[in-house]
């Protein structure tokens, strides 16, 4: 138990980081593989919770098809965010 | 709002405070309540005892699915699935009818990534990995009734399958892809849509099809598909989860194919003036 409580404080903290500087950077496309970054820590915690098919769609969803969005509309849109 | 200094830098600066006090006590009260939450997993929680017990119990003798959560999702709770499977269908169709408009090329066929990302590494990865996904894709589709899965997941990795092939070999082409000896493969835009269409269409007719049997909308057991009930709700949950991988499938396409219109054509996006690469 002390262990996936450990497991589960280190994920939470990278989540929050990775939102943060998705957050603060300029480049619409690293933000977007900062999302992506989100979207896998987020699976795997949800994973590690017992909620596999939650985290099989966020894997999917989240990690792989929203990122490839994101990818393609900063394409769209000019990649500077300022 | 009310005092006399000049909206601009005074106005922002208030705001900013105000943004600043906020934060923490919204934090505090979120954390305060969290606190207040069961223990994760603990069996006397609401959760655990209300309607949960229930569906633990009946669920596999009831469905013929292993998986609660596609029992739940596809049988108890499909009139909900069938809301969600609407609303990506809508969602869908908004992109095409706002970006295909703005990008004022509504050549449904054609649309797409004018060029692909070609190139011989890209190409042998692609021709590897893209039939497992597809592959996988359908695995999780039928498998979703034993183990975690079903049309929802299913369907987007298909949509990825096809994703990818675009990425690397352009748009699917009437008469064939960039490369003479590369066929052109997925659906066009205009296929898409229909797959996305075939999906919702076919949701809400097994349903419609449970109630011309004398059941009520979507509840499956008076469907003449055999004598035991639960394996009727198996193979009616299956054709849902299919309408299911159907739209979403059909639905992923539609939005990177609209979403991508002339991506890279003249390095001239719509709307800002920048380029790409800048």
């Amino acid at each position: 138990m002390a262990e996936g409580h450990l497991i589960s404080i280190g994920l939470l903290a990278a989540m929050v980081v990775t939102a943060a500087c998705a957050l603060a950077v300029k480049d619409l496309l690293t933000a977007a593989a900062l999302f992506g970054a989100f979207s896998f820590l987020t699976a795997t915690w949800f994973a590690l919770l017992g909620a596999v098919d939650v985290a099989f769609t966020e894997a999917c969803v989240g990690g792989a098809l929203t990122t490839i969005l994101f990818v393609s509309t900063a394409f769209r849109t000019g990649r500077s965010f300022d | 709002m009310g005092s006399s200094p000049p909206p601009g830098r005074e106005a922002t600066r208030v705001r900013r405070l105000l943004g600043a006090a906020a934060f923490p006590a919204l934090f505090l009260g979120l954390v305060l309540g969290m606190a207040e939450l069961p223990e994760f997993g603990d069996p006397a929680s609401p959760a655990s005892t209300h309607v949960s017990p229930r569906f633990i119990e009946d669920a596999a003798a009831e469905t013929g699915a292993a998986n609660m959560v596609t029992a739940v999702l596809a049988d108890y709770r499909g009139y909900d699935t069938l809301g969600e499977t609407a609303v990506i269908f809508a969602a869908g169709l908004g992109c095409l009818v706002i970006l295909a408009a703005a990008g004022g090329r509504p050549n449904l066929p054609a649309a797409g990534m004018s060029h692909p990302f070609g190139s011989v590494i890209l190409d042998a990865a692609t021709r590897i990995l893209v039939p497992v996904v597809l592959l996988f894709a359908v695995y999780v589709l039928i498998h979703g009734h034993i183990s975690p899965g079903g049309g929802f997941q299913g369907g987007v990795l298909f949509g990825s399958g096809l994703i990818m092939m675009r990425l690397v070999w352009g748009p699917a082409r009437e008469g064939g892809g960039r490369h003479p000896d590369v066929p052109a493969f997925g659906p066009s835009l205009r296929g898409s849509l229909i797959l996305a269409c075939a999906g919702i269409l076919g949701y809400a007719g097994i349903g419609l099809a449970a109630m011309a049997f004398g059941g009520e909308f979507l509840n499956y057991g008076t469907l003449p598909l055999g004598s035991d009930p639960a394996h009727v709700r198996e193979l009616a949950t299956l054709g849902i989860e299919a309408a299911v991988f159907l739209t979403v499938a059909g639905t992923v396409g539609v939005l990177f194919d609209t979403i991508s219109i002339g991506m890279r054509e003249n390095g001239v996006p719509i709307g800002s003036g920048r380029g790409p690469g800048e």
